[in-house]
């Protein structure tokens, strides 16, 4: 039972980090990015492609997360700025373009559509909590997932940029006219939301073993669907959304409700909508 | 070798793609941008199949079956996405089409996750058949009223309200017909591949559909057309590169990176041209040809409704329209305190007041734009105080917006008949209207190429087409210059002498010198003066508010928050 | 003459729409010019434009000797040109020091904590209030908000939009007495106002826009004494 619990919370962190991207973006900038999936799978697999058996795990996650941060970063400079943040259809349409890109690109240079594997050992150390033996890699991706999130939150709620932020989602234009760097901070956004993708992926990597070319389409939408139940621009009501979908369908899996799983963060998505049409956590912006 | 240009197979797959881009395209024209497409391709391609396999139901009738299965599923759908607006609504109808996914993988009836097959073959000359059918209908309905209806939610949902048009039962039935469009499509698919799967219905599939329309352009169907051939053609053809001898085999990589091509196009495209490939006024070059048939249509149907109301006359003893106690807060802060306000039929009011004071608020309540907290509203004696504004409208609330809400894409006539459409019986047809502004001579131009005096005088026209009772203008002269001032007093006489009361809500006096039978003061949510304009003009307290002249005689405590 | 603002010929348009045509305009630093002119006449097009929230379509807007019209908004504000814009535009969510940090986001921290004390010497009700979230201010402190906020990074150049907008008139005098003792200061000062004797009491010099362009450039005395002014905000004559 603890297992099937942990296994949810990880999933489910997997989840809201994701999401915590997507609600980054929305919240600040009011546009979708629906390259995310992409950027997600796209550092995974360049982390792991990049690595070698001698890398050193942390380095592996830096690399990740570097790559996610500049993969990020670019869809500003790629969809966003051309088309203007005034146009969110044709900004959200212009990210489907470089989702597109970014799948088949990795897909050309991998020559196929298979995973890649993890090239180094993943630590195999053991716990044991109330009796049952835990990853002890699995309780430490946990505890840097809640990290990170915590952080995250706390930017946004207590620094200057993230008090920026919050003003720009409210009215971008009086941000710019009281002199704050107005395209740093929009960088920054997509940098941080790349930097959370990037974290994601690798510890999908630790958790499973592999990162595959496939994985972004299919856990990007879930991304998006957890941070529209959570609430647009709520970043509490994101990693509310995820943990709780993540520990859902794990212990539905554990019940064999398998011909379903797929369905639970749509059914969830469709429920919420139906009671709070704007999310778990409404947001004045949304 | 393949022959592309010849290549049927291509040209048939074209066809089904273009019937499913044109469903897209009738759902986006309401502003309603739907990711699920793919759950109505599945639920036509599926039952159509199902009909087809278990029951031997011929062609028409087994796609027909598809559609109506997809309009019935689209309902709840439609409901539920009038509740929700923007990216919610995106996401709700990306969940719809893969909890339709997931649903069809574990119906065993129709081979689960396996696949289902069995199904007759459609002929080439049956798509193509379906595609002409599709197109002429689609081109019927937008080129209706109906159609002009759906357009104007396109640009401006509020406006569109305020011009009579029942946004809500519009948007639902536009998912629903557009759902059974793309269900055709579906169905089509279904007895061209002669094997579908769960698999085949994926988000992937939605987008592909969504960027029909997205790509090719939402203003004309030419465009539905033009984004499911390039697309089609982009991903289909490249994949053939390789075999095709005249290309050479530097560019054989083509194949495998036209995906990567695709979404670089994408990525160049938007910001060029972020309406799609076809524009609105191609569109209207397009349909230039048809112009002078539907004229004569409308002309006859307008003259018809015009005679049926030519025994109705404005009730007597009743006010135009008549407001009791309309206070208005917003979170705290009190924008009108217990308004009072009646205006007698074919009379002119002038309702001035200083930036702030609350003549916006007060025509947004009047004309269900903020619902009514407190106080009542009486049109023609019948309580209008809780009605939706577009029914409001129809009953004879007309009302313009203060920075000017003209629909973007419809042409000055396209927008004037709008108006006349929510028209009740009796009133000038659209054309006498056009000549009352003077805007026949641009009837066929956008309003992006019109000044900002001949877009007030079009939001009049529109207002004025729906035979109103009474019409509130909010701050027509702004920016106008003493001649344009001068042209808009006529035009404001010349609509009182048609009958319509005219409320003229403006920030200082010189429309309502001349023109106004009344002139009413508004500070502070609070009406301070009424009289002629001379009258106002030297009251102190008109000064005061305006002009910040002398000190106030006694403290006024602030309004806290 | 060295520093200042100046406008040369600048044009605005809103697509088809002229907001502003051909303004010329100079202000001598340390001054405060009333911007007059009825609804619609471009007055905020040209705070606007001076700001850098609308590119000017033509013309050259010049601050301090250098060429500023194709600067970016925040740039122009790190070089010392603060808007308070009409509405208020305050920051609902964030408290009000928060609104007040985020006027200073340019300046290095301790200057920040200077300029910060500073502010609430200027105006104690804000101290007071400083961790309440602004959107529960009341519309006169609101209005002190935004004028402390575009203070805090020490602009050289205030422009003021409507500052009475929406305001009982006890709050306009409380707003007024501020900015009658920021006049005294060096700092250069564009006032739109439609309380016409408000401003003109406070300005050094005023212009009349009309339909975008200046069409009056006199002292402020003798723009008070003449009939048509009234009757331009009024209404019933010529601007």
């Amino acid at each position: 039972m603890i297992q099937v619990l942990i296994n949810g919370l990880l999933q489910g962190a997997n989840y809201a980090l994701l999401a915590l991207g997507y609600t980054l973006v929305f919240g600040v900038m009011h546009l979708l990015t629906l390259a995310h999936g992409e950027v997600f799978m796209a550092a995974g697999l360049l982390a792991l492609i990049i690595a070698t058996p001698t890398t050193p795990l942390w380095l592996a996650a830096v690399i990740a997360i570097a790559v996610g941060a500049v993969l990020s970063i670019l869809t500003d400079f790629v969809s966003f700025r051309p088309v203007g943040y005034a146009r969110p259809i044709a900004a959200a349409v212009s990210t489907i373009g470089l989702a597109i890109l970014i799948l088949n690109a990795t897909l050309q240079i991998r020559g196929s559509s298979t995973a890649v594997a993890v090239p180094f050992d993943i630590p195999r150390t053991d716990i044991s909590i109330g009796g049952t033996l835990i990853s002890m890699t699995q309780v430490v991706s946990l505890v840097v997932a809640i990290v990170v999130m915590v952080a995250t939150h706390q930017f946004v709620q207590r620094t200057k940029w993230g008090m920026a932020m919050r003003a720009f989602a409210h009215d971008a234009e009086t941000v710019a006219l009281l002199g704050v760097p107005v395209r740093r901070l929009t960088v920054l956004t997509l940098g941080i939301a790349g930097s959370l993708a990037g974290l994601a992926a690798f510890l999908l990597a630790m958790r499973i073993g592999s990162v595959s070319p496939l994985t972004g389409l299919e856990v990007g939408l879930i991304g998006l669907a957890v941070m529209t139940i959570g609430g647009l621009g709520s970043l509490t009501g994101a990693m509310v959304a995820g943990v709780g979908l993540g520990v859902i369908q794990s212990f539905a899996a554990y019940y064999g409700f398998t011909g379903f799983q797929a369905a639970i963060p749509w059914l969830l998505l469709v429920l919420v909508l139906l009671v709070r049409p704007r999310g778990l956590i409404p947001t004045a912006q949304a | 070798m393949i022959d592309i240009l010849t290549n049927d197979a291509l040209v048939t797959l074209i066809a089904i793609h273009a019937i499913a881009a044109i469903g897209m395209n009738l759902v986006y024209l309401t502003g309603q941008l739907n990711l699920g497409q793919a759950a109505f391709l599945a639920i036509g391609a599926y039952t159509t199949a199902w009909v087809d396999v278990e029951l031997g139901w011929a062609l028409v009738p087994s796609l027909m079956a598809g559609a109506v299965a997809a309009a019935i599923v689209a309902f709840p759908v439609a409901v539920g996405a009038n509740r929700v607006r923007g990216i919610y609504l995106i996401m709700g109808t990306l969940a719809v089409g893969e909890l339709v996914r997931v649903a069809i993988g574990n119906i065993e009836a129709v081979g689960a996750r396996q696949g289902y097959f069995g199904m007759e073959p459609v002929s080439r000359g049956g798509v193509y058949a379906a595609l002409a059918v599709v197109l002429v209908l689609a081109l019927l309905l937008v080129a209706s009223s109906h159609g002009l209806r759906m357009r104007s939610i396109f640009d401006d949902e509020d406006a569109a309200a305020a011009a009579g048009v029942a946004t809500r039962r519009v948007k639902i039935a536009a998912v629903m017909i557009s759902a059974a469009v793309v269900a055709i499509s579906g169905g089509l698919l279904a007895k061209w591949l002669l094997f579908i799967a769960p698999r085949d219905f994926g988000v992937g599939v939605s987008f592909e559909v969504a960027l029909y329309t997205l790509i090719g352009g939402v203003h004309s169907l030419l465009g539905a057309l033009v984004g499911a051939t390039l697309i089609t053609v982009l991903i289909e053809v490249l994949s053939k590169v390789p075999d095709l001898d005249y290309v050479p085999s530097a560019l054989h990589f083509l194949s495998g990176w036209r995906l990567v091509v695709f979404g670089a196009l994408v990525i160049v495209l938007m910001p060029a041209l972020p309406e799609g490939l076809v524009s609105r006024r191609t569109g209207l070059a397009l349909s230039a040809p048809f112009r002078t048939l539907r004229r004569r249509y409308q002309s006859t149907e307008e003259q018809t409704h015009r005679r049926a109301g030519a025994d109705l006359l404005p009730p007597a003893n009743t006010a135009a329209i008549a407001l009791v106690g309309i206070t208005h807060d917003f979170g705290g802060v009190r924008a009108l305190n217990s308004v009072d306000f009646s205006v007698d039929h074919g009379e002119i009011v002038a309702l001035i007041g200083a930036n702030g004071a609350g003549k916006t608020t007060l025509i947004d309540v009047v004309g269900g734009r903020l619902s009514c907290q407190v106080g009542a509203i009486t049109l023609l004696g019948s309580d209008v105080t809780h009605w939706r504004p577009e029914m409001r409208t129809r009953t004879g609330l007309a009302r313009t917006f203060q920075n000017v809400r003209v629909f973007a894409h419809l042409t000055v006539e396209e927008t004037v008949r709008l108006g006349w459409l929510a028209a009740r019986p009796g009133g000038p047809s659209s054309s006498d209207v056009l000549q009352l502004v003077g805007l026949e001579a641009h009837r066929d131009v956008l309003p992006g190429r019109l000044t900002l005096s001949q877009r007030r005088h079009l939001e009049i026209a529109r207002a004025v087409a729906s035979n109103p009772v009474v019409v509130f203008l909010d701050e027509p002269s702004v920016g106008m210059n003493d001649d344009e001032r001068a042209e808009l007093a006529t035009l404001v006489r010349a609509i009182r002498d048609l009958g319509v009361a005219v409320v003229v809500v403006d920030h200082n006096l010189d429309l309502a010198l001349g023109v106004a039978d009344r002139v009413v003061v508004l500070d502070f949510g609070e009406i301070i003066a009424t009289g002629s304009a001379d009258d106002v003009l030297h009251d102190p307290r008109v000064r005061r508010a305006y002009l910040g002249e002398n000190e106030p005689e006694e403290a006024i405590g602030e309004v806290e928050a | 003459m060295s520093g200042g603002l100046e406008l040369e010929g600048v044009e605005v348009r809103y697509g088809r729409v002229r907001a502003l045509h051909d303004v010329q305009l100079t202000v001598t630093p340390g001054t405060t010019t009333a911007v007059l002119g009825r609804n619609g006449a471009g007055k905020s097009s040209l705070l606007r434009a001076i700001a850098g929230a609308v590119r000017p379509s033509g013309g050259h807007v010049r601050w301090n000797e250098d060429d500023i019209t194709r600067w970016s908004a925040d740039r122009r504000a790190r070089a010392g040109v603060g808007l308070v814009p009409e509405g208020r535009r305050i920051f609902p969510d964030l408290t009000v020091a928060e609104n007040l940090r985020l006027g200073g986001f340019a300046l290095a921290s301790e200057e920040l904590e200077a300029r910060m004390e500073t502010t609430a010497e200027l105006f104690p009700i804000l101290a007071e209030r400083s961790n309440q979230p602004a959107g529960r201010l009341s519309g006169g402190q609101q209005q002190m908000l935004a004028i402390g906020r575009a203070l805090m990074s020490r602009p050289d150049l205030l422009l003021l939009d409507e500052p009475s907008l929406g305001l009982s008139p006890l709050a306009v005098g409380a707003v007024y007495e501020q900015l009658a003792a920021l006049g005294e200061t060096t700092i250069t000062m564009l006032l739109v106002e439609q309380h016409i004797h408000r401003a003109l009491d406070l300005a050094d010099a005023a212009v009349v826009l009309s339909l975008g362009q200046i069409v009056a450039s006199e002292a402020p005395e003798t723009l008070a004494a003449d009939p048509r002014l009234v009757s331009a905000y009024l209404g019933g004559g010529r601007p």
